[in-house]
């Protein structure tokens, strides 16, 4: 069982709402993932916008909610964010993202952790979306955060675990939960991260842009169970020369 | 009276006018929304109570699809 702030959840992933064709094509990927957080955004209300409502599907799906604060650029944008998320989704589970660069929308360190110190004392169990560096995650960590995120990739990317040998050291230190956030493009990728100890990951997009997201959803879910078993039953270490698994006996040798 | 909502400017008759019914005038779902009002979020439970006033700057946000 994952468990963040002292609340347990039954899946080891978390799923990300954007990007799906359809409401309909969402709540099949949440029931097939079997997830039990999902994350959403905020925006401002559009008068004339045509009311897109995900949330009644969500809630009905039972899944606990993580608001983000995407679209914030500086540590002041992302705690009055904070704020509406908490009010308007009565959650204090938060995922925490500043990431001012468009492009290639990397988390901004020094905001980030600004802005973690801040909300950890209005308590909010802040969930910090962050580069793969382990000196920012520990630094966070001794803020009070209830996890850390760091990224495999950029977000969107689908490129997989590109920081693999920085989210080891990440894992390896931490005392908080590691969830792997952003760039997870294939199950692979996602039993992957799990195998080396990953408490959770999240993916969005890989799910979402799929020919059929619910499958994937599925496939998903299996990944994860798959790679979380994996670390639990000790994978075996690695080598470069041979090791016989069968006995190397000389019953072939004729006298 | 006249506020902004969302930055749009919005005339209001002078008459007293809660959050509560602001939302409701602009067919606002009360589930997954939060308001701001110069810039202070206002917490759900005074939604009824808390009256516009004249120049005043709200924030309507509602929760969306986002990673």
């Amino acid at each position: 069982m994952l468990t963040l702030a002292d609340q347990t959840f039954s899946s080891r992933l978390l799923l990300g709402t954007g990007k799906f064709s359809s409401r309909q094509a969402l709540a099949d990927a949440v029931k097939h993932s079997q997830t039990a957080m999902v994350t959403m955004a905020l925006k401002r209300v559009d008068t004339a916008d045509q009311d897109d409502d995900i949330l009644a599907p969500l809630q009905e799906c039972g899944v606990n909610l993580l608001p983000n604060t995407s679209g914030a650029r500086t540590a002041e944008e992302a705690v009055f964010a904070a704020q509406l998320a908490r009010e308007a989704l009565g959650t204090s589970f938060l995922k925490l993202e500043i990431h001012p660069d468009p492009r290639y929308l990397m988390p901004d360190p020094v905001e980030t952790l600004k802005a973690a110190e801040v909300l950890v004392k209005q308590g909010f169990h802040v969930l910090p979306y962050i580069h793969a560096d382990p000196v920012i995650c520990r630094r966070l960590e001794e803020a009070g955060c209830a996890a850390v995120m760091p990224l495999a990739a950029p977000i969107g990317s689908n490129l997989g675990l590109r920081t693999k040998d920085f989210i080891h050291i990440i894992i390896e230190g931490s005392n908080v939960p590691v969830i792997v956030d952003a760039g997870i493009g294939s199950p692979s990728d996602a039993a992957e991260a799990m195998e080396m100890g990953a408490d959770a990951v999240l993916v969005n997009t890989a799910i979402a842009v799929a020919g059929d997201p619910a499958a994937m959803a599925d496939a998903f879910r299996m990944a994860v169970i798959a790679g979380r078993q994996a670390y639990e039953a000790g994978l075996g270490g690695r080598q470069l020369v041979a090791e016989a698994s069968s006995p190397l006996t000389s019953f072939l040798d004729l006298p | 009276m006249q506020i902004t909502v969302n930055n749009q400017i919005h005339e209001l008759d002078d008459i007293a006018i809660t959050l509560t019914q602001l939302l409701n005038q602009m067919n606002v779902p009360e589930a997954g929304t939060a308001i701001a009002r110069n810039q202070n979020v206002v917490p759900r439970s005074q939604w009824d109570e808390s009256t516009l006033e004249n120049g005043d700057q709200i924030l309507i946000i509602r929760a969306t699809a986002g990673g």
